[in-house]
């Protein structure tokens, strides 16, 4: 039992590497990113450690930096995680080793966008093992690159640091864009959404709502009209999910 | 609120939100959501969301609006190409870094 349990680890912490060395830079910009604002190395590593989600966190660290209140940083933070909703429905699904409330709270910790990706494409069992190697392999490269990041941005010249900033971003593109190509309602739900944060953006009064508010009303908006105009078939929601995977 | 407390809170607060929402269906008994429309809604969520964070805030990333746009274009391109999330970012960094060195 106890052999078995040690290879699962090992192919778990396999499987996680590459996610890893994809992480970390985006846990390096989100480091310079807080550092640049003004705050010690000691926040972002804090942050990382406690949350391990780097579009809620990226969104967490700018609206720390505008001084946003409390109750909208945790609403963005939820609208932006509300996609682990759905990732974890499934995920629960699949896993069928009966396992202690802890094991599972910490697997859920661990759902990533790719965690969950290479998971759900993941072949073996998914045993607690599996789940341990892969999470606390990819989690040492989010964790560790935040650290990084957060240390040498200073000796880093100017014009490197500024341009760091697209990075995230471009990681936004990478995830959605190929999803958007191959699906005519995630086209029209993301132009939708895109139109609204438009107005958010430069219609004055609209832009001098809370920061927060911004993201929330096209996301919500955008996702209603698609889910009223386009309701998905049952089998439907799984693979559209596999669509924007990394690997 | 002193500026402690306020980065307690905060940083609280996103390790809550970005917990709760992975959490919550672990401790759910198995079994599918039967609304077709909750269900649809939450699978055009995450497009939708990241739709709203991208556009147009990817223009004003950097003091400068032609940097970032090239940098933009550089990103939107390899994505549709399907190129791994690295090679985007590093490619819209790196072009992005020349243009800021040019102007």
């Amino acid at each position: 039992m106890k052999k078995t349990g040690q290879s699962d680890f090992s192919k778990g912490v396999y499987n996680g590497l590459p996610i890893a060395f994809g992480y970390i830079p985006l846990a390096f910009s989100f480091g310079t990113l807080a550092i640049n604002g003004g705050y010690n190395f000691i926040v972002p590593t804090v942050m990382s450690l406690l949350s391990f989600t780097g579009a809620g966190q990226m969104a967490g660290i700018q609206m720390m930096i505008q001084a946003a209140s409390i109750i909208s940083i945790f609403l963005v933070n939820l609208v932006i995680n509300s996609r682990y909703l759905v990732m974890c429905l499934s995920m629960n699904q699949r896993i069928t080793e009966k396992m202690p409330f802890w094991k599972k709270m910490f697997i859920a910790f661990g759902m990533t966008d790719e965690n969950f990706t290479v998971a759900s494409l993941y072949v073996g069992k998914l045993s607690f093992s599996f789940f341990a190697g892969l999470i606390l392999t990819s989690f040492s490269g989010w964790v560790l690159g935040t650290l990084v990041g957060a240390l040498v941005i200073q000796i880093l010249p100017s014009i490197v640091q500024e341009a760091l900033s697209i990075t995230i971003y471009a990681m936004f593109c990478g995830l959605l864009l190929p999803a958007v190509k191959k699906s005519g309602p995630i086209a029209i739900v993301t132009a939708i959404s895109v139109a609204v944060s438009c107005l958010f953006w430069f219609i004055p009064v609209l832009a001098a709502l809370p920061s927060g508010i911004n993201i929330i009303v096209p996301t919500v908006l955008a996702a209603a009209i698609g889910a009223w105009l386009f309701p998905m078939k049952e089998q439907q929601s799984d693979d559209v999910k596999g669509e924007n995977s990394d690997e | 609120m002193n500026e402690v407390t306020y980065i307690i809170l905060a940083v609280a607060a996103i390790s809550l939100a970005s917990f709760l929402p992975r959490a919550i269906p672990f401790l759910l008994p198995k079994g599918r959501i039967k609304s077709r429309f909750l269900n649809s809604f939450l699978n055009y969520i995450p497009y939708s969301v990241l739709g709203a964070m991208i556009f147009p805030a990817i223009f004003f990333a950097t003091s400068s609006v032609i940097a970032s746009a090239t940098g933009a274009v550089v990103a939107i391109a390899l994505s549709l190409w399907e190129k791994r999330l690295i090679i985007v970012a590093l490619g819209s960094i790196l072009v992005t870094a020349l243009v800021l060195m040019v102007i």
